[in-house]
């Protein structure tokens, strides 16, 4: 270990990953030690080596597929919606100077109340099936795109701006080659957060009160203190959290190649 | 009478500040009770010192702003919003920063609903012809200074507009480039002479692209101050007309007049 912290090289590339992996079974086998000891109880704490043939039993025999199709069906419908009416809206406010002076203190009453509270509400309008979920994501991925939108838009620069509209450009091409990319970007750099905050909504929700998905299953476990599948889904959403995240950065890369890559990054 | 490409009548052009509107005091007045006018073909310079507002005498002749007082006329014709007629180069990088280099000279045909492949080959045609040929795919990032000058350039001219703004299009770059850029500038000019009404802060620069040459007083207020044609023979370059007598003695002639005008507003400030 002195060597790794000592000399900078031996943590590049391949060796760094290596050493990550390492990190990761020391603390597994830490948990596991402690548990096995008795210095901390397995009731509470559950065994690593159970957490993790729950998980692997559970994929082998495909019972968490359903649970965790319904779950990621939330997360993406929540994002999808929640992200085009944020675009749409921000769009909107935007470029009417008139509706966001109107709108701008409910806009931000709404954005720092704590949105998760809105989760029982939307069980009573919404049942318990997918579409309460979704909604509770919606809320949480909407303010996150919407403030970048009108960001992005209040962003342009005005002589690029008066450029184009010298070239010609009606209302209706200005939106579409210089607002909406504009504001693209800036969503697209939000794209992490907001996935991330559709997965919140879904697990939440069906935590909540549901009767499939990955929430369900750990509510389900938490119900009967079964501590080592609570760990196995909470890891199986963790996986599946990353998964989304690394699809994400694809994307941005995809979509952003005209945006000039961060000063070092080429260096490393 | 052929009536001008370009006729300032009597601009003038009040900001109103804050600061002016919540103590009462006058507006700023930016430019005040100015006339120019360029002919049909003319290259025209305006120099000034920097922040006289020559800028905003460029936005008037644009249709981006809206004169206080005074007309502006276009080939003898009032000019109603955005003038149609011109084309505008500014001094800051005006390139969408998310289009290739092509598709952003496409972009004027584009708006004017051009069919894509024949927008397409004509703007090829301009990228080769300011020296890009070859870099259509490249993003204004990957660019140079000089380079997003020239894809500006061929945005612009590929709208064959009948008069050119240029507001100091070449300050930011190096002179080297300069010289390159104001060269190509002039090549492109005399192949078919369009009005050029071009801001610079440059008396050189001034000299060796024009037919004729105003100098604006320092701000507030500024207002023409002189005005030399410059009997320079064509075609000209750039690098080399610089070292000639003639140039010399123009160059000294409206220096004289503006450092007159340079002074007295350094007088007036100390007064202040």
């Amino acid at each position: 270990m002195s060597k790794a912290s000592g000399n900078k090289s031996a943590l590049r590339g391949p060796m760094l990953r290596v050493w990550q992996a390492l990190l990761l079974l020391a603390v597994f086998g830490a948990w596991q030690a402690l548990v096995v000891t008795n210095v901390l109880p397995k009731f509470f704490f559950g065994e690593p080596i159970k957490v993790l043939t729950r998980t692997v039993t559970w994929f082998t025999t495909g019972t968490i597929w359903p649970h965790l199709a319904t779950t990621l069906l939330e997360t993406v419908l929540a994002f999808v919606i929640g992200a085009t009416s944020a675009l749409v809206i921000g769009l909107w406010l935007a470029l009417n100077p008139t509706a966001s002076a109107l709108t701008e203190p409910y806009i931000k009453a709404v954005n720092s109340m704590p949105r998760v509270i809105l989760a029982p509400i939307f069980a009573v309008w919404f049942g318990l099936g997918i579409w309460s979920k979704v909604a509770l994501g919606i809320t949480l991925v909407f303010f996150v795109v919407f403030f970048n939108v009108y960001q992005g838009i209040k962003e342009v620069s005005p002589v690029v701006l008066a450029n184009t509209r010298m070239l010609g450009a009606s209302r209706a091409q200005l939106l579409r080659t210089v607002y909406l990319p504009s504001a693209t970007s800036w969503v697209l750099s939000s794209l992490h957060t907001a996935v991330g905050m559709a997965f919140v909504g879904a697990v939440v929700g069906e935590y909540l009160g549901s009767s499939k998905g990955v929430g369900y299953l750990i509510l389900q476990a938490e119900g009967v203190f079964d501590v080592n599948t609570v760990f196995a889904g909470i890891l199986v959403l963790t996986i599946f959290a990353l998964l989304l995240d690394g699809l994400v950065g694809l994307v941005e890369k995809r979509l952003l190649v005209w945006r000039p890559a961060p000063a070092g990054t080429e260096t490393h | 009478m052929i009536a001008p490409a370009v006729a300032l009548r009597e601009i003038t052009c009040r900001f109103q500040t804050t600061r002016a509107l919540k103590e009462g005091t006058p507006a700023y007045v930016a430019v005040n009770r100015t006339s120019l006018s360029i002919a049909d073909g003319e290259f025209l310079s305006v120099i000034g010192p920097t922040g006289c507002g020559k800028s905003t005498l460029l936005n008037v002749t644009a249709g981006l702003l809206k004169p206080s007082e005074g007309a502006v006329e276009i080939f003898g014709e009032s000019l109603q919003g955005l003038n149609a007629k011109a084309g505008y180069m500014f001094q800051a990088d005006s390139l969408l920063p998310w289009r290739t280099a092509l598709e952003n000279v496409v972009l004027g045909l584009e708006y004017r609903r051009v069919p894509g492949p024949e927008a397409t080959a004509r703007a090829l045609e301009w990228l080769d012809r300011v020296g890009l040929g070859g870099f259509g795919d490249r993003f204004p990032h990957q660019l140079s200074g000089g380079m997003r000058k020239r894809v500006s350039l061929a945005q612009m001219l590929i709208l064959d507009p009948k008069i050119l703004l240029m507001d100091e299009p070449f300050s930011a770059l190096d002179v080297q480039t300069r010289i390159l850029m104001e060269n190509e500038l002039l090549d492109l000019w005399s192949a078919d002479r369009k009005s050029v009404l071009f801001i610079t802060h440059d008396l050189e620069e001034a000299i060796a692209l024009s037919d004729r040459v105003i100098a604006l007083s320092a701000g507030p207020g500024t207002h023409p101050i002189g005005e030399w044609v410059i009997d320079l023979p064509r075609p000209r370059d750039i690098a080399e007309i610089r070292l000639e007598r003639r140039f010399v003695e123009l160059h000294r002639l409206i220096w004289e007049t503006m450092k007159e005008e340079v002074l007295k507003g350094y007088v007036q400030s100390q007064r202040k």
